[in-house]
């Protein structure tokens, strides 16, 4: 058996028992080729797997056709409660911190900007992480308690949340989603996303049973698990703009407030 | 072989109060020429070996004996020679002209002195007071012993312990002191001239301050970084929007007590969310305990008392800033009622006999009978924080003291340092604390309940509160009930507060800006120079009524004037005239935010208002004291790191000259 030759079914299910959706037949034809036919089944899992976790499932031929996509009802929310019917892959669009405000994460982001962060009352001095070794302080630098040049690389804590994250499915159906109970792996991570959390385009199962209440996903560790991957344009643009889109955020808010509307 | 030793101490106060100690109160007084503050006391005393039965002289310096300054050619004109040539300009250490009787009665005394014993304050100031000395006394006996003696407060045996045990001067503090001096007169002095020249010719606000005279734009390396918190702040403060959060609050009635559930996630900023969560409560309908935790609970005891700690404590409880509790703190010390006031250690030594300190406030109409209890068994030895300067114990009291000796500013900062000192050598406070926390629809939310049982430390210490919340009713493990009431709340986020001086000093401290000594003459400079001003927290009129007090000592130099001895008068007295009745907030003057935002703007490579530039100096100073770099690598080091920022900003100072013309020439006051 493990002489044959990888084919386009034994591709697929060496994927699905990795707990990946099955692929379109055209995606896999790019991957199991006349020349890459020599290789062993485990090598083009590995490729296969890798670039779908990087693809756009919403593109055309990623997915099977027969791939669970979310039913248009689930995002009624006159339904008090409902539930995923079949486990459903989807992708993250976009993911905001509701246990902090927005101007607190607007300061956070603007301080990392220029280059500083904060342990407590202490302001530490984020370097380009290039001359960090022999920046400055010569011969006393590896004795010293360097505050200034502690934290080479700006890792971060990610976000505590609970966050909301926005899901697509691969037929582009959206749905927002709630972190109920924490959900490891889910959070922002600071800066160009080097420190931890989640990207854009990060795949997730959402798992037969998963809650919906009145439109909105309910996540928990035990109703989906967390694939990984990125879909690279996205997650920079996202990063990109996240300050941007939490300022405007901020003053639509300011200005619903002044017009003394409620909802 | 006995002889004459010479003792030196640093002020008069001190020299006065080790003669009266050592000569057990039988000692000649002579006046000394062109001073009539410093004294020289006569008297014999038996140092014990090597020494023996000696004559003394015991005398006094008054803060430091030298200045260091530029030649003339370089006080005449503030752009010729133009001011970066400071970097570089030689620096002469000279006897001050008014310090001249001092040093020549110095001199004089060594003469025929079999040794010097200098009684400085034991810090790093002190010991660099007390290489002058040693310097002067050298001119008249090359061949005199050096040695200086350890104490850190001046209660009589403690002086007497000190007097037979002298350690040797540590050069290493000395030449810390003399690298930070020269780097504030270099890099103070190139800075103000270059702002000043370069500011002025904006006109307006920009040439003439307050004052109606020329407006001089100082700049120093500990100043502007405390400025900069104070405008970071400000900024904070004036950008902050305010948002709106949800929340779910749970009351259930038992047994006619209404118990507050309060939700596990606090609140969150998306309405929509909490809705859904909520009605899920209410669907729920029946909430579960899963979990009943009843633990004894304790309230520590605070540490031991920092000179940073007390300040913080003086703005808090004693309606009093910084630089009055320390000026009282000094006049205390110098007294002899408590210890050395500038201090970083938070331990005691192990060896110390604290039981007898306690001892003597048993007399104490207020807590004698406090003290008594704790002589009778209740004595419990100090926490132990990490910090350790190895000069000088904790802040404490050294005698007892009948209150109305005192005036009202030393009553508050000898009450507050006893009681803390009775509470640190007590028992934590003790209490019962109950858990209750409930699931609720997928939520969880918690009730605490405390019960206070032994109030111990908190009887002396009344500026700690714990007290008791109701008694929680009875719940049971997997009990299920309905609650009473369950409410959706909202709410709105509130703007940081403007900068208080705890805040500040707990900035500073973080931020390694200053030391526990000069902290509070840092803030004090930032006001003088009307960058920031001060008002009551929670509105109200400006009390920043300090007047300017003429400028002392050289720009940028440090000015010892401050801490204690007759110099400190002027200074002393500014702030004290006007007792402030709460904690001050500070706000940035235009000029202030101006300079800030100006640099800031220049990018963060040479930003003077952050912290890091001057921190990296401060840890240079420590490497000098430890013995691991030279002053002379410390200079060209930290030299080459204030030039270059001096070139960029120089480069860039158009962006400077607009945040001056946007915030002072045509903005009204903030």
């Amino acid at each position: 058996m493990t002489n044959q030759p990888p084919t386009l079914a034994s591709l697929t299910t060496s994927l699905t028992t990795q707990n990946l959706p099955a692929p379109h037949q055209s995606f896999l034809r790019t991957i199991l080729t006349p020349a890459s036919q020599t290789k062993l089944l485990a090598v083009l899992t590995a490729t296969a797997k890798h670039r779908l976790l990087a693809s756009d499932i919403t593109s055309a031929d990623i997915l099977a056709l027969s791939t669970a996509s979310l039913p248009p009802t689930l995002n009624n929310v006159r339904i008090v409660n409902t539930s995923i019917q079949n486990d459903t892959f989807v992708q993250i669009l976009d993911i905001l911190d509701l246990g902090r405000s927005k101007w607190d994460q607007i300061e956070a982001l603007e301080s990392e900007r220029k280059g500083e962060t904060t342990k407590g009352r202490e302001v530490i001095r984020v370097l380009p992480q290039v001359e960090n070794a022999e920046h400055d302080r010569g011969s006393t630098a590896a004795t010293q308690v360097q505050a200034p040049t502690r934290t080479p690389h700006p890792t971060q804590s990610i976000s505590r949340g609970p966050h909301k994250l926005l899901l697509q499915d691969f037929k582009g159906n959206k749905i927002w989603a709630f972190e109920l109970k924490p959900v490891p792996k889910i959070g922002i991570g600071g800066g160009t996303g080097g420190g931890g959390g989640i990207s854009i385009g990060c795949k997730i199962w959402l798992k037969k049973g998963c809650k919906v209440a009145r439109g909105m996903v309910m996540l928990e560790p035990g109703s989906c698990m967390i694939l990984g991957g990125k879909i690279e344009g996205l997650d920079k643009s996202w990063r990109e703009g996240r300050e941007q889109r939490l300022r405007e955020e901020v003053e639509r808010e300011r200005a619903d407030g002044a017009r003394g509307g409620a909802e | 072989m006995p002889g004459k030793i010479l003792c030196v101490a640093e002020k008069p106060s001190i020299s006065k109060a080790v003669a009266g100690h050592l000569s057990g109160g039988q000692f000649q007084t002579r006046n000394v020429r062109g001073n009539q503050y410093v004294k020289n006391y006569c008297f014999d005393f038996d140092f014990g070996q090597p020494w023996g039965n000696c004559s003394v002289v015991m005398t006094c310096v008054s803060g430091h004996l030298t200045e260091a300054k530029f030649p003339a050619m370089y006080e005449r004109d503030w752009s010729n020679p133009p001011p970066e040539a400071l970097f570089n300009a030689p620096v002469n250490v000279d006897v001050g002209e008014d310090k001249k009787p001092i040093s020549a009665n110095i001199t004089s005394e060594a003469r025929g002195a079999r040794a010097l014993f200098i009684w400085t304050d034991c810090d790093r100031e002190g010991e660099h007071i007390g290489g002058e000395v040693r310097a002067e006394a050298l001119k008249g006996n090359p061949r005199l012993q050096v040695k200086r003696a350890r104490f850190s407060n001046i209660e009589r045996a403690h002086v007497i312990q000190a007097a037979k045990n002298p350690i040797d001067l540590d050069d290493n503090q000395v030449n810390a002191v003399a690298t930070r001096i020269e780097l504030d007169l270099r890099i103070g002095y190139c800075f103000t001239r270059y702002l000043t020249n370069t500011l002025r010719p904006l006109g307006g606000a920009m040439a003439i301050s307050e004052n109606g005279k020329s407006r001089v734009l100082s700049y120093g390396s500990c100043q502007f970084p405390t400025l900069g918190f104070v405008v970071d702040r400000y900024f904070r403060v004036k950008s902050f929007v305010p948002e709106t959060f949800w929340s779910i609050k749970v009351t259930h009635t038992r047994d006619n007590t209404s118990v507050n559930f309060s939700w596990r996630r606090v609140h969150l900023f998306d309405r929509a969310v909490v809705v859904i969560l909520f009605e899920r409560c209410i669907a729920a309908k029946i909430a579960r305990v899963t979990k009943v935790q009843e633990k004894p609970t304790s309230k520590w005891k605070p540490l031991p008392l920092t000179t940073v700690e007390l300040q913080k404590n003086a703005s808090r409880f004693l309606r009093m800033n910084s630089q009055q509790a320390m000026t009282v703190a000094e006049a205390l010390y110098n007294k002899g009622f408590i210890s050395y006031p500038r201090t970083e250690t938070d331990r005691f030594d192990r060896g110390m006999n604290l039981r007898v300190l306690v001892e003597k406030q048993v007399q104490d109409q207020r807590w004698g009978g406090y003290a008594q209890g704790l002589i009778q068994g209740g004595f419990k030895q100090p926490r132990e924080g990490r910090n350790d300067d190895k000069a000088h114990p904790p802040i404490h009291p050294v005698t007892w003291v009948d209150l109305n000796n005192l005036n009202a500013e030393e009553k508050r900062v000898y009450e507050f340092v006893t009681r803390r000192f009775l509470a640190c050598c007590s028992e934590d406070a003790k209490g019962q604390a109950t858990d209750v926390e409930i699931e609720y629809g997928d939520e969880i939310f918690g009730a605490h309940g405390l019960v206070v049982i032994e109030r111990n430390y908190l009887d002396v210490y009344p500026y700690d509160k714990w007290t008791s919340s109701q008694t929680l009713p009875r719940f049971t493990m997997g009990e299920r009930f309905e609650p009473t009431e369950a409410m959706m709340t909202e709410g709105q986020t509130a703007p940081p507060s403007y900068l208080t001086e705890p805040d500040l000093i707990a900035l500073m401290d973080a931020n390694g800006i200053g030391t526990d000594a000069t902290m509070a003459e840092h803030i004090a400079k930032i006001k003088e120079r009307a960058y920031v001003f001060t008002r009551l927290k929670g509105g109200g009129a400006a009390v920043n009524n300090d007047p300017q007090p003429a400028a002392r000592g050289g720009r940028g130099g440090r000015a010892r004037g401050g801490r204690g001895g007759r110099g400190g008068r002027g200074g002393a007295a500014a702030g004290g005239d006007r007792p402030t009745t709460g904690v001050e907030e500070f706000i940035p003057s235009t000029l202030g935010v101006a300079l800030v935002d100006g640099y800031d703007k220049m990018g963060f490579e040479i930003s003077l208002s952050k912290p890091f530039l001057r921190k990296e100096m401060e840890l240079r100073m420590k490497d000098i004291c430890d013995g691991r770099l030279t002053r002379a690598d410390v200079l060209r080091e930290s030299l080459r790191q204030y030039k270059a920022v001096f070139d960029q900003s120089r480069e860039r100072i158009e962006i400077l000259k607009a945040s001056c013309r946007r915030y002072v020439l045509n903005a009204p006051r903030p």
